[in-house]
């Protein structure tokens, strides 16, 4: 047996396929992330903290807290993949409890509304949008 | 207190004491923590990173649990002394590659070791001797309530606590127990009762953590409550 050590490139370059060198961002995405992450149109970037998609590729990690929310729409089906479910149901910080409870409120109420307004069940639309609209201005109060 | 403060006395988790200590050597329960809107260290720029360590270190040495505690920026440790504070699990092998714009505290007791600017800004652990994980929750739990009325975490309603790494996303919590198991080792059972914890949601790593190889015959149990999760965060411990 002869035994060569290669890097990512040069292993592509000779044609070798081994299932355990696959690209990080493969792993985590999906077979041929990667390469979508490569040609993808403009590259996003995060404006608070100048992270890339090419850098998450690279290391693995992210840049900020923000890039959560620069990157969400790819992040989705890889949090999905790794845990268990997609809402947090621990520990909540003090000073966030009041906002967070009132914007998960909303999101119950949203929901209703919508529902309400598919079954054309126009008066209860209505008292919830009454609801919503007290919500919104009490958020929009809320440190 | 110096480093030779610690070195002279062992931490608590290593006095072989606490329930079940015939067979579960520590428990140790960590939470990841990190600033709302500033760069995770490994990606953040020297200069920023020192200001977060600054601004985080304080706040850490002000906490009641921490009088007269071990502090130190990682510049400042020689490499046989960063080895010491592995060795006693104070900080990781990847804390211990790092230099300035890191540090470590860790408490008289050597219960609590904080680190700061390791993947996350923050890393809170409690070890502590036998099978003691919810006395380690308890504390680590008391000092992240603390920290947190002074510092602003990143925190998301939908995602739960904001990591470095996607993996650690939701309580940032894990939970781990080192194991001493000679008697499945010798009759070679280990194999499969690690096959069969890992369908029940533990993972098995080695005696320093993840990467690394389970010593003779300790391995390290770790609980990973896959952090979105539908439990309350103490019920899991």
């Amino acid at each position: 047996m002869h035994k060569v050590n290669l890097c990512e490139a040069c292993s592509k370059e000779k044609g070798v396929q081994d299932p355990t060198s696959f690209a990080l961002a493969d792993l985590l995405l999906g077979i041929g992330a990667a390469e979508e992450i490569e040609k993808g149109a403009p590259a996003k970037k995060c404006p608070v903290c100048g992270f890339t998609q090419a850098d998450f590729k690279k290391t693995g990690r992210l840049g900020c807290s923000e890039c959560y929310v620069t990157f969400a729409e790819g992040l989705g089906s890889l949090l999905k993949a790794m845990h268990k479910g997609t809402e947090h149901v621990g520990k909540l910080p003090e000073r966030a409890q009041r906002t967070i409870a009132l914007s998960r409120q909303m999101r119950a109420l949203s929901e209703n509304l919508q529902k309400a307004v598919a079954d054309e069940n126009y008066e209860t639309a209505a008292s919830l949008r009454d609801q919503i609209k007290k919500l919104e201005s009490e958020l929009s109060n809320s440190p | 207190m110096k480093l030779s403060g610690v070195l002279s006395t062992a931490g608590e988790w290593l006095r072989g004491e606490g329930p079940h200590h015939q067979v579960v050597i520590s428990s140790r329960v960590r939470l990841a923590r990190n600033l709302r809107d500033r760069a995770f260290p490994g990606w953040a720029k020297k200069t920023e990173r020192t200001l977060i360590l600054e601004q985080i270190r304080s706040r850490v040495e002000a906490l009641s649990e921490m009088q007269d505690a071990f502090s130190e920026g990682l510049q400042d440790l020689p490499a046989l002394d960063k080895q010491v504070l592995v060795e006693r699990h104070l900080i990781s092998r990847e804390h211990a590659a790092k230099g300035a714009g890191s540090a470590v505290v860790v408490n008289r007791r050597q219960t609590l070791s904080i680190m700061i600017n390791e993947e996350d800004h923050l890393r809170m652990q409690s070890i502590r001797s036998g099978l003691q994980l919810k006395q380690a929750f308890k504390l680590v739990d008391k000092i992240d309530t603390a920290l947190e009325s002074k510092l602003d975490f990143a925190f998301d309603p939908r995602l739960g606590y904001l990591t470095a790494c996607p993996t650690n996303v939701g309580t940032g919590m894990r939970a781990s127990a080192m194991l001493h198991l000679p008697g499945l080792v010798l009759s070679e059972l280990i194999n499969q009762v690690i096959q069969a914890v890992s369908k029940i949601g533990l993972a098995v790593r080695g005696l320093y953590g993840e990467g690394t190889e389970a010593m003779g015959i300790f391995s390290r149990f770790q609980i990973k409550p896959r952090s979105v999760k539908k439990r309350k965060r103490s019920s899991i411990v």
